[in-house]
This record gives structure tokens, C-alpha cells and sequence, in this order.
């Protein structure tokens, strides 16, 4: 398989529950992914956007339409472990839910160290060395690997697992609320990171958040979803000075706010 | 109880608001250490504070400064056999908190009450949210004190209705006859729960009443929360990172419905979070926290100006704004202490 040339979602529809109770995430979403672009998806809870990051990376299958990387389908790919592996090394998610995100019983060099050695095929002792560099570029002390995912902090088992997806350094990097638990302190320097690492690897980065500042520094592009559609998308500054949609104009004025906001 | 009494009632609790009334909260000297493998961890050291009624306090500070500790602390909740917990003076609404005779640690206070960040995991799954609703009114019989304060400007006859059937309810479990028999009847419990989900923008009560936490969605759980954190009328309520969980917009409402509410009861409330912009926004006063201890307290019109500690000079810089679209590096607390320490040795020579 090629290197990642292009994540294309097309038409997706995505319902859940009982056909007479249907909910639908997301209703009819095309959108294309190339190297170097940094993607914004910003919308509130319900909006379809965590569900939509989801079907990017094959966690869930679209209801109607289709996801294809480099033009292949992504199921069939999915489907056999050799494209598997390639794919996964690819193209990394990190969940909001670092809790069950990682195995409680394996400390967290363990589950880092897996898709080092899985995906890229590297000895347990280059492997350990691919961790502790990771780890330490996510600025994080190098004994903590050490532990178990309940004897950290959210904000480090955050850190954790965004070094987990790093690890294998994917040209595709999808991120689902990745910064929204995080003290700010803590959150500049990962969204510093996340900003860099795509800029220096020329990786893209689909980051799904609803905190619109952050992903305005992060993001090149703003794709504005509502109740599972995409109303507005492009530049990020052309969304934030000039926005057309009334809801993108409604969720600038939640965070511009009131004055103590803005004077901050 | 009458419309009157409340009313004058009311009006007295406004003008005591100011010096004369003794704080609702006052803590002195209160310690929290936690025991673990790796040896004792002080999470709270030697806080002193106080909360004046009606008043709103934020208590900032990031993961691990031990704000968290401190609510559950005070709330009662922190019961576990490696929990050690020291204090000096620690009263509630003029009277020494209880404790257990054993330990020596605070126990839940009544007219005190706490809403947690994550309501999926607080309420209960299993419950419907008019049973767990339900339970805090019969439990607390209290029900009537807080939408008797608004009954007399209440909006409908039915939520007067609610409040003094409830009333009727409350007086009756005071009785010491027990529990069961003391409780208000289903119907009037009925009725000051849909009150209060009403209260809290929850519109289709019915449904919601007959919900499970997991058929809601997360804005709702959040007010389903709120309503039954403020149905038993605290004293105190204190919201240990109430929105963070909501995104931006959910997050200002149910801010502002937590805020109305108390303001209306004359409650005071005491906001931990980590956004220290939206608990700026919303209070009188802010405390900053900072391995375990109050680093800097401030009224929060003025925090912006009058910080002096770098701990939260730094954290206000390093909030992400609109603007921030436009840098390419985001400050951090290691940015900026070091642009200080640059600034500060510029001044030096």
C-alpha cells in the first residue's frame, strides 16, 4: 500500500437505534483529507462530529456512503491484516476517553510499546527506545511509563495515549477532543506539539474539538458541523472574521462572550 | 407558611447578606493527606477560607492542585479508611461541622450540596431520573424551603401547588415517625420534580422524569444533576467542574440556570474549575490553588488586573483566545515564566 495520499469520506450517513426511533449522527458528510492539511471539525455535543472522526479511521461503518484511503475502500481494507497493519500505521485516532482506551492491567510503556513493535516491526529494545523519545517529546517524566493507566492523571494519561498514536508517527493523525479535559497549561503545550509535529512531518491532522480557540491555532481549515451536517467550512480565518453561517456566528459569540472574555 | 413570611423572610436573608451574619462556610487550617504506595501525599495544605452567604466563589487551579480534594473534603465525602483530614475551625452556617466520632473527619452536612463534573457516572443507571429525583425530595422532606422563596412570584398555580404540597410533606418527616410514613404522597413528589426540572429548562418532564441517565443527552444529565442538587434547597452548593464535560454554549447555560437558581434561594456556591475565564466570568470572588494551597484570592472583576502570583498571572496568559488563531506557539506556563524571568532580569540591570 502507498503512503497516505488521500482520506476521502463521501456521502456518509450514519443513523443509530431502532428504525422507528432513528437518530441520525451524521446526514450526508463529504469531506477530503490530503497530507499537510490540518482539518478543524467544530460543532456541540450531538453535532455528529466525535461520529464522524470515528468513521475516518474505521472505528464505526458509515450507514450509507463510502470512506476510502488512496482511493481504496477502507472495509476491504481493513478487513485483511497485512493493509491492516499499513493502514494502522498510517493513520492514528486518539479517543477522548482515555480511560478505556488503555488496558488497566498493562502498564502504559506496554501498550505503547505494541503498536511500535506491531506496526512497525521494530526489537523490544529499539521499541523502548522509540517510547521513551515519544514520551519524552509529549513532556512527560520518563518514570511514569512505568505505571498503570489509573495511577496517572487524566491530563497525563491524555498525554499518554496521544504518544501511543505518535509513537508509529502517522501521516494521518485524527483527534477526538483530545485537549478538552487538559488544564490549559497543559493544553498549549500539547496543541504546540500537535501544530508541529504536523508542520515538520508534513502529517494531516483531522482534530475534532468544541473548543473553537484551540483548534483555530491548530487548525488551517474549520469544517462547522450542526445536527450532523456540515453548514460551513474553510479558511480559519476567513471562518472567524467573515462567517457565513449564523450558527458559526453563534458559536463565535459563545467564545468571544462576555467581557471578562474578551479582555483576557 | 405564608406568602408573606416568605417574602419578609426573604428580604431580611438579602439584608444580612452584608458583614453582620456570620459566614455560611469558614475553614481554618484544613489539611487533606491521602496515603498511597508511594507515601503520604498532602493534596490539601492548610487552607483557610471563608464563604459569605449568597456569595459565588471559584476555586481554580489545574489537575492535581487539589481542588477537587477540597470540595469533596468539605462535602463529607472523603471517607475512605487513607484519607487523613486535620482542620481548625471548620463551621457551617455558624455551627462546627460534624463529625465521625472515630475518625474525626467532616460527614455530610445537610444544606449542603455537591454537583460532579460527570453526571453519567453520578446518577445512577439503573434509577429513572424522577426515582432519583424523587428520592432527595422524600429524603430530604425539605423540598418546600427552596420553591417556597419563589412561590410567591411563582409562575403557575401549579408549581405553588408543588411547593406547598411538598411543604406539607417536609413538615411531616420531621416528625421523627420515620421515613416512610413521613414522606410526602407520590403525587406532591410528582409534582415538586417536575418544579424543578421545569426549573432547570427541562421542558418535556415527562419524558425526562421516566428517562434513564444514558437516554439523555449530555446537557441534560447535567441539568437533570442540578435539579436534584438544588430540590433538597443547600445552604451551599459547590459544583466541582459542573460544565466541563459540556461544550461551549451547553456550558454558559447550564452555568447560568445553576447561578439564577441559587441566586433566587440566596444560596452561596462554591465553583472548582479548571477554566479559570468562565469561573472569572460568573463569580464575586476567585481562589487560586497550587500544590495544595490557596495561592491567591481575589475578587474576580479585578483578577485580570490584580493578580500578583506568578502561579495565576501565568495560567491567565496561557489561556487560548480567538486571537490565538494568529500565533504560531500557544503560551505555556514554561513560556512564560521563562519570559518573565527574562523580563525580570531585563528590569534587574
Amino acid at each position: 500500500m502507498d503512503a497516505f495520499a488521500q482520506l476521502a469520506v463521501t456521502s456518509v450517513v450514519k443513523h443509530f437505534g431502532p428504525a422507528r426511533n432513528r437518530h441520525v449522527a451524521v446526514d450526508d458528510v463529504s469531506l477530503t483529507v490530503e497530507p499537510g492539511q490540518r482539518i478543524g471539525v467544530v460543532g456541540e455535543s450531538g453535532s455528529g462530529k466525535s461520529t464522524l472522526a470515528r468513521i475516518m479511521v474505521g472505528l464505526e461503518s458509515p450507514t450509507a456512503g463510502s470512506v476510502d484511503f488512496n482511493g481504496a475502500p477502507l472495509r476491504s481494507l481493513l478487513s485483511m491484516r497485512a493493509s491492516r497493519v499499513e493502514l494502522r500505521r498510517e493513520v492514528q485516532f486518539v479517543s477522548q476517553d482515555t480511560t478505556s482506551s488503555f488496558d488497566p492491567l498493562r502498564t502504559l510503556r506496554d501498550s505503547i510499546r505494541q503498536p511500535a513493535q506491531r506496526l512497525l516491526g521494530l526489537s523490544g529494545r529499539d521499541a523502548d527506545g522509540l517510547v521513551d523519545e515519544t514520551v519524552a517529546l509529549l513532556g512527560l517524566a520518563p518514570g511514569l511509563a512505568d505505571r498503570h493507566p489509573a495511577e496517572v492523571s487524566g491530563g497525563q494519561r491524555q498525554r499518554f495515549a496521544i504518544a501511543r498514536a505518535l509513537v508509529v508517527r502517522p501521516k494521518l493523525l485524527v483527534c477526538d477532543e483530545v485537549v478538552s479535559a487538559l488544564d490549559v497549561s497543559v493544553q498549549g503545550s500539547i496543541l504546540n506539539l500537535l501544530k508541529r509535529y504536523c508542520l515538520e512531518s508534513g502529517a494531516a491532522l483531522v482534530f475534532v474539538s468544541h473548543g473553537l480557540p484551540a483548534t483555530a491555532f491548530v487548525c488551517s481549515e474549520l469544517v462547522v458541523m450542526q445536527n450532523g451536517q456540515v453548514v460551513e467550512r474553510g479558511d480559519t480565518r476567513q471562518v472567524l472574521h467573515d462567517p457565513r453561517h449564523p450558527y458559526t456566528r453563534a458559536l463565535l459569540a459563545a467564545f468571544r462572550g462576555g467581557p471578562a472574555r474578551s479582555a483576557a | 407558611m405564608t406568602t408573606g413570611t416568605v417574602i419578609s423572610e426573604s428580604a431580611r436573608r438579602q439584608d444580612l447578606r452584608t458583614e453582620s451574619e456570620p459566614p455560611i462556610l469558614s475553614v481554618e487550617g484544613l489539611t487533606v493527606r491521602y496515603d498511597s504506595p508511594r507515601g503520604a501525599v498532602v493534596a490539601v495544605d492548610d487552607v483557610s477560607f471563608s464563604l459569605g452567604r449568597g456569595e459565588r466563589v471559584a476555586l481554580v487551579g489545574e489537575s492535581g492542585s487539589g481542588k477537587s480534594t477540597l470540595g469533596l473534603a468539605l462535602a463529607g465525602f472523603l471517607t475512605q479508611p487513607s484519607v487523613h483530614i486535620t482542620h481548625g475551625r471548620l463551621e457551617f452556617d455558624g455551627a462546627p461541622v460534624s463529625r465521625t466520632a472515630r475518625t474525626r473527619m467532616p460527614v455530610r452536612t445537610p444544606g449542603l450540596s455537591m454537583v460532579f463534573q460527570d453526571a453519567m457516572t453520578t446518577l445512577d443507571p439503573v434509577w429513572t431520573i424522577g426515582s432519583q429525583l424523587g428520592a432527595v425530595i422524600r429524603a430530604q422532606g425539605s423540598a418546600a424551603t427552596a420553591p417556597a422563596s419563589t412561590a410567591s412570584q411563582a409562575e403557575t398555580p401549579a408549581a405553588a401547588a408543588a411547593a406547598s404540597g411538598a411543604g406539607a410533606g417536609a413538615a411531616r418527616s420531621r416528625s421523627r415517625s420515620g421515613w416512610r410514613r413521613g414522606r410526602p404522597d407520590r403525587a406532591a413528589v410528582r409534582e415538586t420534580s417536575r418544579y424543578w426540572l421545569d426549573k432547570v429548562g427541562l421542558r418535556d418532564t415527562a419524558r425526562v422524569l421516566s428517562a434513564r441517565p444514558y437516554e439523555l443527552s449530555g446537557g441534560m444529565r447535567q441539568r437533570a444533576m442540578i435539579a436534584i442538587a438544588l430540590c433538597g434547597a443547600p445552604r451551599l452548593l459547590i459544583a466541582d467542574e459542573p460544565t466541563s464535560a459540556l461544550d461551549a454554549s451547553l456550558a454558559r447555560d447550564a452555568m447560568e440556570i445553576l447561578l439564577e437558581l441559587t441566586e433566587e434561594s440566596g444560596a452561596s456556591v462554591l465553583v472548582i474549575s479548571h477554566d479559570i475565564l468562565l469561573a472569572q466570568e460568573y463569580t464575586d470572588r476567585t481562589f487560586v490553588m497550587y500544590g495544595g494551597r490557596i495561592v491567591e484570592k481575589r475578587g474576580s472583576a479585578q483578577l485580570a488586573t490584580t493578580a500578583t502570583h506568578p502561579y495565576t498571572v501565568g495560567l491567565l496568559r496561557c489561556v487560548p483566545t480567538l486571537d490565538s488563531a494568529e500565533l504560531d506557539e500557544l503560551p505555556t506556563l514554561a513560556s512564560v515564566a521563562a519570559a518573565g524571568a527574562g523580563a525580570g532580569a531585563e528590569k534587574g540591570r
